[in-house]
């Protein structure tokens, strides 16, 4: 039920968020599912017990195949469903958490919370970087004239 | 026979600059709008180069009117950074057109680097005339897609399903929904667009301040008067700084970076940075002020 509602909850805020970036209205609903699965990949690994890290890197693996897939499918630039879709995994909550632990002083928290923001924003470059390789490296069907 | 090919052949030179000209004029234009709206560096030099190899008469080898060969197509690239294009084009006669643009950042438009990206290839299928291009160029830079209100709601919306999505309940759907009108006023206020047009920084800062300020208050606010659910302070937060991250600059900036375009990827990783800083000094001032003022 949770897995439920949080899904739904990523559907509407990456729809909404695509519509603060002006994307056009056939892309909208499209941006929304690229985030909702990316949320629904990260909540199905809790119970296996992965790390946050590396949950974050299946999450973002996911959303940027299917941004690939939906950009081929559209014609659209990738990014349009790349930056709404991956954004459930920026880490904003690193960001409170490097503030609001350095502000009480527990530096050692500080320090953790870095080192794990700077690790997911790392994991996600990395998912964003083995998704394009794949796609240009398998994509030989209809190739596009133009970078997608 | 060789009377009219002599005749004919200034002709077609002259005819062929002034369509080149006017490649090279489309090629920047379409290049601008893409580059301010959110798009990757090498996806910009990409289209730009293809809408200027796409001329049937600047290519190497094409035919002239009159069944001769042009020879030598001239030298033609496109250069992008962050912050401005350089667009170069030889001409068959040995002139060079050459135009740099500065760029000032737009904010993301996904509707118009749509719109663009679709023009470059409709010119380069060859479905669109080089006017009408033009005409199209015009259209795509006034076109606008969703009204003001829409936008605010969508604002809320971000900050309150965002809550959700991170495990919280209703109090903190509502507190970060507040939190969101919140944004939607203090950008009217002190944003870029609104009245006092502050730089980037120090107008997420302020914002995120605010916010961190307004979410204190109104836990302390909801405590006092006994509210029966709880409210995290971090979910509301966390959420409520959603409409600010900068998730289009931290996607291209790896983008870029990946492609080897160091020095756009580089940029961009700093404006994100530059971003995230100033939500997480807001918040820690927010804070502060509020401790400071119970004491």
């Amino acid at each position: 039920m949770k897995i439920v509602i949080q899904t739904a909850a990523a559907f509407l805020a990456i729809t909404a968020f695509s519509v603060i970036l002006y994307t056009s209205k056939k892309h909208v609903p499209f941006c929304g599912l690229a985030g909702a699965l990316g949320w629904f990949t990260y909540l199905i690994l809790e119970p296996l017990g992965l790390g946050v890290v590396l949950r974050n890197f299946y999450a973002a693996l996911a959303v940027a195949f299917l941004s690939h897939l939906f950009a081929r499918m559209l014609k659209a630039p990738v990014t349009i469903f790349l930056a709404t879709g991956i954004l459930p995994m920026v880490p904003g909550a690193g960001m409170y958490q490097i503030a609001y632990q350095m502000l009480i002083g527990d530096y050692e928290q500080t320090s953790f919370y870095l080192i794990q923001t700077i690790q997911i924003a790392g994991v996600i470059a990395l998912a964003v970087l083995v998704t394009d390789s794949f796609f240009r490296l398998f994509w030989k069907r209809n190739k596009p004239k133009q970078p997608t | 026979m060789k009377q009219t090919e002599q005749t004919s052949k200034p002709e077609y030179k002259s005819t062929c600059s002034s369509d080149c000209k006017k490649l090279v004029e489309i090629a920047l234009n379409i290049g601008d709008v893409m580059l301010k709206h959110g798009a990757e560096t090498y996806r910009v030099e990409d289209t730009m180069r293809r809408i200027l190899s796409c001329s049937p008469c600047c290519q190497t080898g094409s035919q002239g009117p009159a069944g001769d060969t042009v020879s030598e197509a001239g030298y033609r690239d496109a250069y992008v950074t962050y912050t401005g294009i350089m667009v170069t084009l030889e001409l068959p006669g040995g002139e060079t057109i050459t135009k740099v643009k500065r760029i000032e950042n737009g904010g993301a438009n996904y509707n118009k680097l749509y719109l663009a990206n679709n023009l470059s290839r409709k010119l380069c299928a060859g479905t669109i005339s080089l006017e009408e291009a033009e005409g199209e160029i015009r259209r795509i830079r006034e076109s606008r897609i969703y009204p003001e209100w829409v936008v605010g709601v969508s604002t809320v919306l971000i900050a309150a399903m965002f809550a959700v999505l991170f495990g919280g309940g209703l109090g903190d759907c509502l507190a970060a929904g507040l939190n969101g009108v919140f944004i939607i006023v203090a950008r009217q206020l002190v944003g870029q667009k609104g009245r006092l047009q502050l730089p980037a920084f120090i107008e997420t800062m302020l914002i995120s301040l605010g916010m961190a300020y307004l979410t204190r208050l109104l836990l302390s606010g909801v405590e006092l008067a006994g509210w029966p659910g709880s409210i995290d302070q971090g979910t509301v937060i966390t959420s409520s700084i959603m409409p600010l991250v900068p998730g289009v600059a931290i996607t291209n900036a790896i983008r870029d970076t990946l492609q080897g375009d160091y020095m756009s990827g580089g940029s961009r990783a700093m404006e994100a940075f530059v971003t995230a800083a100033g939500i997480a000094v807001g918040i820690g001032i927010g804070l502060i002020l509020f401790r400071i003022m119970l004491e």
